[in-house]
C-alpha cells in the first residue's frame, strides 16, 4: 500500500504511463547545480572561519560550525524537495505563498515583543526561534516562484500588455511587505525573477521592454518614498563612482574596507593565517556575511573570485540547461524564476563588495552565514534538480507558452 | 538538438536570460580583476599597513657645553600635560554620546537615523560635563585660568586645521604634478598653464593644478589622488601639549588621576599626562660682579657692582620650538639624503620598511635659531621603537639613542663676564659727558638738543678669538633676549623703543655688517705692501685733504677738527707707515687704497676673509658686504680711495674684524673662527711680508702706547686718563670711528653719529688674544670701545687667560 502511494508522489500522478524508471532521468544537467551548490558551501565553511576565528589556532569557529549544521540541513532540505513530481507543488503554492504574506504582515505589527521580532540594523526582518531566527523572506521567493510558475502555466492573458496586471500584483505584495521591514535587498531580487519568468512564459518582448522604460521614467518619483539610509546608501554609490572619497570612514567605510581587502589579495591570494588577521584588523564589517566575497578574493586572488564566479555560473547554468530540458510550462518557469533569482542575488552581493552597487544587504547564496539563506538556497538546488530527474513528458494540458515550442 | 532548440521561442529566451546573467557576471569578473590585479599592491600594503602598531620611546637632546665642559644647553626630565585631540575638539563627547545613547536604548536597532540622533544629542552635556572635568583639573592642577587653558586648547584646534589644510595642500599639488608627469605634461608646461589660468578664485596652487588637469585626469586617477590627501595626519590622533613643564609633583599626581575610570569611562578623558623634555639652558643668567676700580675714571667706584645678567649667549645658543612645521620633516628628509653618516645612524631597518627614528613628532623639540637650530642633526636623538605586527609573535626592538653633545670654543664665564661689561647700567655701553657729541646734533639746527643725551644706552657687540687657534672666546651682542621673552619690559613705550631701537635679537657680533671705518687701516697697509705699492719705510704727505685744490673733502680728520692742521705739522715730518696707523692718517691711507685701485682694494678685503662665508654653524653669520649693490665685483676710483680708510662700499662685522686681526698676529696666516671644539680648521697663508706685518705691529702698538697715538688716552673734565691700564699685557690696538647712515624709526631719526669701533692683539709679550668691540652711533671708538676693550683684557685676565 505504501510502495504505490510513493510512487504516485514521484511520479506525481496516478496511474501513468510505464515503469517508475522510465519516468525518471538520473543522468540529467541538475547535478551541475547540485555539485557547484556543494563546492560553494564548502568555500563558505572555510571564509567563514576565516572571517570569524582571529588565527588558525582558534579555527573552527563556533561560527563555521553552525554553518556546518546549517548546510547538512539544507542538504537534508534539498533531497527532500528534488523526490515528490515537482508537479504536486503547485497544489502548496498558494497556501504557502498566503502563509509567507501572513509571516511578512506579522513581522511589521508594531507590538509584537522583541523577543519574537528583533530588529537588525533597524529591519524588522527576522523571527526568532529560538535555536535560530528564521527570515521569512528567504522562503517567500520560493513560494511566490511556484504561484508565479502556477499561474502561467494555466493562463495567456500575459501575453497581452494588461495581462501582467495579475502577475504584477502577486509579486507587488511580497515586495512591498519586503521594503516596509525595510530590506531593499531582498525587495530587489522579485522584479529581475518576475520579468524572467514573465519572458519565459511567452510574455511579449515589447510589453516588458516598455515597462522597463517606463519605470526607468519613474523611478526618479519614488526618490521620496525611499527611507533616508537608502537615500545615503545611493548617495554613498554614486559619491564612489565619482571618485570622491567621502564618507570613507562612515557610510562608504564597509565598502573601502571591502574593496580594499579584495584588491589586497591580488592575483593568488594571501596565507591563510595572513587572510585572518588582515580581515580582524581592517575591521571588514559583515566580514562572515554579506561581505565574504572580499575574504574568499583576499584569501585565493583573482583567481580564487574567478572559481567562485565560475561555481555560480555553472550552478546557473545546470539550472538553465535543466530548464531547457523540460517539457512542462511549469517546470521550466519555476526553474528559471528560481535560477534567477539565484544569479541576481550573486549579482547585488558581489557587485556590492567590489564596489558597483550601493550596500544593500544581500547574502551570497551557499556562501554567506545564516540559516534561512542557506537552506532556501538549497531548497531551490532541490527544486531544480527535481526538475531535471523528471523525464520529458507530454504536458497534461496545454498552456502558455506551449506554442514556445513550435 | 542544441541548434534545433535554439530556433524555438522558448530556447532563444533562455539564452537571452543566460546572456544577461553571463554579462553581468563578466562585469564582476571585470571589477574584480581592477581591483586585485590593477591595484592590489597598493591595497595590499594599505591592508597590511593596519596590521602593524609602532609605539615610540622618548629620547633626549644632546647637550651644548663650553670649552671647559659646563652645559649651556641640556633637556631635563619634565612633564607635559596633554589632552587627546579627540577631547579638544569635542568629537569624543559627540562620540560617547552616540554609543551611550546606544547602550542604554532598548530599541535602538528600530529606530530611524533622526531618532538616534536626538537620543545621543539629549546625552550630550552628560559627556560634555565630564570632558570640562579635564580641563577643570589641568586649570586648578597649574594654577592657569580656565580662559586661557580654553584659550590653549582653541589655539592647538586652529593649529592642526590649518596644518592639516597645509598638508592636504602640500600632497595635492605633490599628487597632481606627478600624475601630469605620468601624463607627459612637463612641469614648466604645467607652471605656463597655471600660471595662464584665469581662476582667481583659485588661491592655492592645488586648486590651479586641479582646473588646469580637470580635462586630463580621469575619475579613477582622481579617486586615488583624494584618498591620497585625505589621510588623516598624525596631528589629529595624538594627544596635544596644552601645559608644557609642570612639576614633578603634580606631573605624578596628574599621571595618577589620569588612570582613574569611572563608569567604565576615563575619570578626565583624554588627560595625557607625556613624558617629556624641557630644554634647559642653566647658565642662561648669571649674576657677575665687577670690580669697578679699574674703570675709567669718571666711572670709577671702588664698590664693585653686582650685575644680573640675561640672555647669555641667547643669539649663540639660539632656541627650540615645540611646535612642528612641514618644513622641518622636508628638511630631514633632504639632510638625510645628502648625509650617509646621518642616516645610518638614523635609519633602522625594520619589518615595515625603513624607519627614521630621529622623525618629527609633534611637540618635539625642533632647534629654531642659532646652534640649535644648526646643529639640529646632531643634537636630535633617536627615539626607541617597538614595532608589533598584529599578527605575528615577534616584536622588533629599537632601544632609544641620545643625542650628541657639542662642545663650544666658548668660554662661558668669560661670556657672561664681557655681557656684563656691555650692561648699559655700569656706564661703559651708556653715552657718558666725555664721549664726543659733535654728530649728535641736527646739523641744520645747531640749537636743537642732543639726539643721545648722556645717560642713552647703545647696542653693542664684542668677539675674543684666540689667536692661535682661531677660537672664539666670548662673542656678544647687547641687549640680549630671554627665549620666553621676559625680557621685554612692562610699559608699551619701553617695549617699542626696545624693540624699534635696540632690537634684541639682532646678534651684532656677526649678524650685521657695518663699514669698519679706520681699523681696516691695518689690512691696507700689509695688502699694500704685499702688492709692491708701498715702501717699508715710503713717508707720504699728509696736507690735510687728499686732493690738493679740494678741501672740503677726502680729507684728514685731524684737518676736519682743526682747519689748517695736518699730520705733517703736527709730527713735523710726514708719517710713514707705522706713525700713519698711530696717528690714523686718513690722507696715508687714501693714497694706498688709490695706488691700490678698486681690483686690488677689493683683493685686499677678500684676502682677510670678507664677502665670503665666516664658516660659522649660525645662520644669521654675515659674510660682509664688499663693493655696489648688484655688481659686487666692480667698484670706482673713488670707492676704492675711501675704501683705503675703511669708508665706502665695505661692511664687516666684529668676528670679521677680530679675524683679520688675528690673522696679522699669525703673521699673515689665516685660520678661520671656530665655535666648535675639536676640528681646528686649516690656515691658510696670506703671502704679506714679515717686515710689513712687524711695521704694522709698530704702529698698533704705537697707537695705544705713544702719547700721541689715537688709542692712547681720553682727555675729561677730571684730565686725561689713558685707556689701557692693565699691567703686564701688552696692547696692539686701533681705533675706528665710522661714518654710518642715521638710524630712522617712523620717519623719525633716533640714532645719529659715526659707529664706534676698536680692535686690539693683546698679551703677554706677543699678541695672543684678538678683540672687537663695536657700539653702535657710540661716535668716537677711543673714548667709547677703547675703555670696553680694556675691561674685556681685565676679563681676560680674571678669568686666567692672561
Amino acid at each position: 500500500m505504501t510502495a504505490p502511494l510513493v510512487e504516485s508522489i514521484l511520479r506525481g500522478t496516478f496511474g501513468g504511463v510505464g515503469t517508475l524508471r522510465q519516468s525518471i532521468s538520473i543522468i540529467n544537467a541538475a547535478w551541475v547545480t547540485v555539485l557547484a551548490s556543494g563546492a560553494l558551501s564548502v568555500l563558505g565553511l572555510y571564509a567563514i572561519d576565516l572571517a570569524e576565528a582571529a588565527t588558525p589556532a582558534a579555527s573552527p569557529s563556533g561560527t563555521a560550525i553552525r554553518q556546518a549544521v546549517f548546510v547538512t540541513i539544507g542538504f537534508g532540505a534539498m533531497l527532500f524537495a528534488a523526490l515528490p513530481h515537482y508537479r504536486l507543488y503547485r497544489f502548496i503554492a498558494w497556501p504557502a505563498y498566503l502563509a509567507c504574506v501572513a509571516l511578512l504582515i506579522f513581522l511589521l505589527i508594531p507590538f509584537v515583543p522583541e523577543s519574537i521580532v528583533a530588529p537588525r540594523n533597524g529591519a524588522r526582518g527576522w523571527i526568532d526561534l529560538g535555536v535560530a531566527d528564521f527570515q521569512p523572506a528567504e522562503v517567500t521567493k520560493i513560494a511566490f516562484t511556484l504561484v508565479i510558475a502556477g499561474f502561467l502555466r494555466y493562463r495567456r492573458e500575459h501575453l497581452r500588455l494588461g495581462g501582467l496586471a495579475t502577475p504584477a500584483l502577486i509579486a507587488a505584495i511580497p515586495i512591498g511587505l519586503i521594503t516596509l521591514q525595510p530590506d531593499l535587498g531582498s525587495a530587489s531580487l522579485y522584479v529581475p525573477a518576475l520579468f524572467a519568468m514573465l519572458l519565459a512564459a511567452g510574455a511579449r518582448l515589447r510589453h516588458l521592454i516598455l515597462i522597463v522604460l517606463a519605470a526607468s521614467l519613474a523611478a526618479p518619483a519614488s526618490w521620496p518614498l525611499l527611507k533616508d539610509h537608502q537615500q545615503r546608501r545611493f548617495i554613498a554609490i554614486v559619491q564612489q563612482v565619482r571618485g570622491s572619497d567621502e564618507g570613507a570612514q562612515d557610510i562608504n567605510f564597509q565598502s573601502f574596507t571591502a574593496q580594499r581587502l579584495v584588491g589586497a589579495g591580488g592575483i593568488t591570494g594571501v596565507s591563510d593565517a595572513k587572510t585572518r588577521a588582515l580581515v580582524r584588523y581592517n575591521r571588514l564589517p559583515e566580514a562572515h556575511n554579506d561581505m565574504i566575497f572580499a575574504v574568499i578574493v583576499l584569501r585565493f586572488g583573482m583567481i580564487g573570485g574567478a572559481i567562485t564566479l565560475a561555481l555560480y555560473m555553472l550552478w546557473t547554468v545546470g539550472a538553465l540547461a535543466s530548464a531547457a530540458a523540460c517539457r512542462d510550462p511549469f517546470g521550466r518557469v519555476m526553474v528559471i524564476g528560481l535560477a534567477v533569482f539565484v544569479a541576481v542575488q550573486v549579482l547585488i552581493n558581489i557587485g556590492m563588495t567590489v564596489g558597483l552597487l550601493p550596500i544593500i544587504g544581500v547574502t551570497m547564496p551557499f556562501v554567506s552565514y545564516g540559516g534561512s539563506s542557506m537552506v532556501t538556497s538549497w531548497l531551490m538546488t532541490g527544486l531544480i534538480l527535481n526538475v531535471g530527474l523528471r523525464r520529458v513528458e507530454a504536458p497534461l494540458v496545454r498552456g502558455a507558452g506551449d506554442e514556445l515550442y513550435e | 538538438m542544441g541548434t534545433l532548440f535554439l530556433r524555438t521561442k522558448f530556447g532563444r529566451r533562455l539564452l537571452l536570460v543566460f546572456a544577461i546573467v553571463a554579462l553581468a557576471f563578466a562585469a564582476l569578473a571585470t571589477q574584480t580583476a581592477r581591483l586585485t590585479v590593477g591595484r592590489g599592491d597598493a591595497m595590499l600594503a594599505e591592508a597590511e599597513s593596519r596590521l602593524i602598531r609602532q609605539q615610540w620611546r622618548p629620547t633626549v637632546r644632546g647637550q651644548i657645553r663650553d670649552r671647559h665642559g659646563r652645559v649651556l644647553a641640556l633637556d631635563l626630565p619634565s612633564f607635559d600635560v596633554a589632552v587627546d585631540y579627540d577631547v579638544i575638539t569635542g568629537e569624543w563627547a559627540q562620540r560617547e554620546a552616540a554609543r551611550a545613547a546606544r547602550q542604554r536604548s532598548e530599541r535602538w536597532d528600530s529606530m530611524s537615523r533622526e531618532q538616534r540622533e536626538a537620543a545621543a544629542r539629549e546625552l550630550l552635556p552628560e559627556f560634555n560635563r565630564r570632558a570640562d572635568r579635564t580641563w577643570d583639573l589641568i586649570a586648578e592642577s597649574t594654577g592657569l585660568s580656565r580662559a586661557e587653558i580654553d584659550a590653549r586648547r582653541i589655539a592647538v584646534q586652529d593649529e592642526v586645521k590649518s596644518l592639516v589644510a597645509r598638508v592636504q595642500g602640500i600632497r595635492a599639488e605633490r599628487e597632481l604634478r606627478a600624475y601630469a608627469g605620468s601624463l607627459g605634461i612637463s612641469q614648466a608646461e604645467l607652471d605656463r598653464r597655471t600660471q595662464a589660468l584665469d581662476r582667481p578664485d583659485a588661491i592655492r596652487e592645488a586648486d590651479r593644478l586641479r582646473h588646469v588637469l580637470a580635462r586630463e585626469i580621469t575619475n579613477e586617477a582622481e579617486r586615488t589622488i583624494e584618498r591620497e590627501i585625505a589621510e588623516p595626519i598624525r596631528e589629529q590622533t595624538v594627544p596635544h601639549v596644552i601645559v608644557p613643564a609642570i612639576d614633578d609633583d603634580t606631573g605624578f599626581r596628574l599621571r595618577r588621576i589620569a588612570q582613574q575610570r569611572d563608569e567604565r569611562l576615563p575619570a578626565y578623558p583624554g588627560l595625557a599626562i607625556l613624558e617629556s623634555h624641557a630644554r634647559d639652558y642653566p647658565l642662561r643668567e648669571m649674576d657677575i660682579t665687577i670690580d669697578r676700580s679699574r674703570f675709567p675714571q669718571p666711572l670709577r667706584n671702588d664698590e664693585s657692582r653686582t650685575v644680573r645678567v640675561r640672555g647669555i649667549a641667547s643669539h649663540l645658543l639660539g632656541t627650540v620650538r615645540r611646535r612642528l612645521y612641514a618644513e622641518d620633516v622636508d628638511r630631514r628628509r633632504d639632510a638625510l639624503g645628502a648625509d650617509p653618516r646621518l642616516a645610518a645612524r638614523s635609519v633602522s631597518k625594520t619589518a615595515v620598511g625603513d624607519v627614521d627614528r630621529g622623525r618629527y613628532f609633534p611637540g618635539d623639540a625642533v632647534g629654531n635659531t642659532g646652534l640649535e637650530r644648526t646643529l639640529e642633526d646632531t643634537l636630535r636623538g633617536m627615539r626607541g621603537v617597538t614595532i608589533d605586527r598584529l599578527d605575528e609573535a615577534d616584536d622588533e626592538h629599537f632601544t632609544p639613542e641620545f643625542g650628541r653633545d657639542v662642545t663650544l670654543t666658548l668660554d662661558a664665564m668669560l661670556q657672561a663676564r664681557v655681557h656684563a661689561l656691555l650692561d648699559p647700567s655700569l656706564g661703559l655701553t651708556a653715552v657718558q659727558p666725555w664721549h664726543e657729541h659733535r654728530e649728535r646734533q641736527d646739523p641744520s639746527d645747531p640749537a636743537s638738543p642732543l639726539l643721545m643725551p648722556p645717560g642713552t644706552p647703545m647696542n653693542a657687540a664684542a668677539v675674543v678669538i684666540e689667536v692661535e687657534t682661531g677660537e672664539i672666546l666670548a662673542m656678544v651682542s647687547t641687549p640680549s633676549f630671554m627665549p620666553d621673552g621676559s625680557h621685554l619690559p612692562a610699559s608699551e613705550a619701553e617695549r617699542r623703543e626696545l624693540i624699534d631701537i635696540r632690537r634684541p635679537h639682532v646678534d651684532r657680533a656677526v649678524g650685521t655688517p657695518l663699514p669698519p671705518g679706520s681699523i681696516a687701516k691695518a689690512l691696507i697697509y700689509c695688502a699694500a705692501h704685499a702688492e709692491g705699492l708701498v715702501g717699508l719705510d715710503e713717508r707720504i704727505h699728509c696736507t690735510g685733504h687728499l686732493l690738493e685744490d679740494q678741501t672740503d673733502r677726502l680729507r684728514c680728520w685731524i684737518y676736519k677738527r682743526n682747519p689748517g692742521m695736518n699730520h705733517d705739522i703736527d709730527l713735523g715730518h710726514a708719517p710713514n707707515g707705522a706713525e700713519a696707523l698711530k696717528v690714523s692718517c686718513n690722507i696715508y691711507f687714501y693714497t694706498l687704497g688709490q695706488r691700490l685701485g678698486p681690483e686690488g682694494i677689493l683683493e685686499t678685503y677678500r684676502r682677510f676673509g670678507m664677502g665670503e662665508s665666516l664658516g660659522l654653524p649660525l645662520d644669521h653669520a654675515h659674510s660682509g658686504f664688499l663693493g655696489r649693490a648688484g655688481d659686487e665685483s666692480r667698484v670706482s676710483i673713488g670707492d676704492a680711495i675711501l675704501m683705503g680708510i675703511g669708508q665706502g662700499p665695505v661692511a664687516w662685522t666684529p668676528v670679521h674684524a677680530a679675524d683679520a686681526y688675528a690673522t696679522l698676529a699669525r703673521g699673515g696666516i689665516r685660520v678661520r673662527p671656530t665655535l666648535i671644539a675639536g676640528n681646528p680648521p686649516e690656515g691658510i697663508d696670506l703671502g704679506l711680508h714679515p717686515g710689513a706685518i712687524r711695521e704694522t705691529l709698530r704702529g698698533l702698538h704705537l697707537a695705544t702706547n705713544d702719547p700721541r697715538g689715537t688709542a692712547h688716552a681720553i682727555p675729561t673734565d677730571q684730565g686725561r686718563f689713558n685707556i689701557f691700564d692693565v699691567p703686564g699685557v701688552t696692547v696692539w690696538g686701533k681705533t675706528g670711528t665710522a661714518t654710518a647712515p642715521s638710524l630712522i624709526v617712523d620717519e623719525r631719526v633716533v640714532r645719529r653719529g659715526d659707529h664706534s669701533w676698536f680692535v686690539l692683539l693683546c698679551g703677554r709679550d706677543r699678541p695672543q688674544y684678538a678683540v672687537a668691540v663695536v657700539a653702535e652711533y657710540g661716535g668716537s671708538g677711543g673714548r667709547v670701545s677703547g675703555p670696553i676693550a680694556n675691561q674685556i683684557i681685565h676679563a681676560l685676565v680674571d678669568e686666567g687667560y692672561l
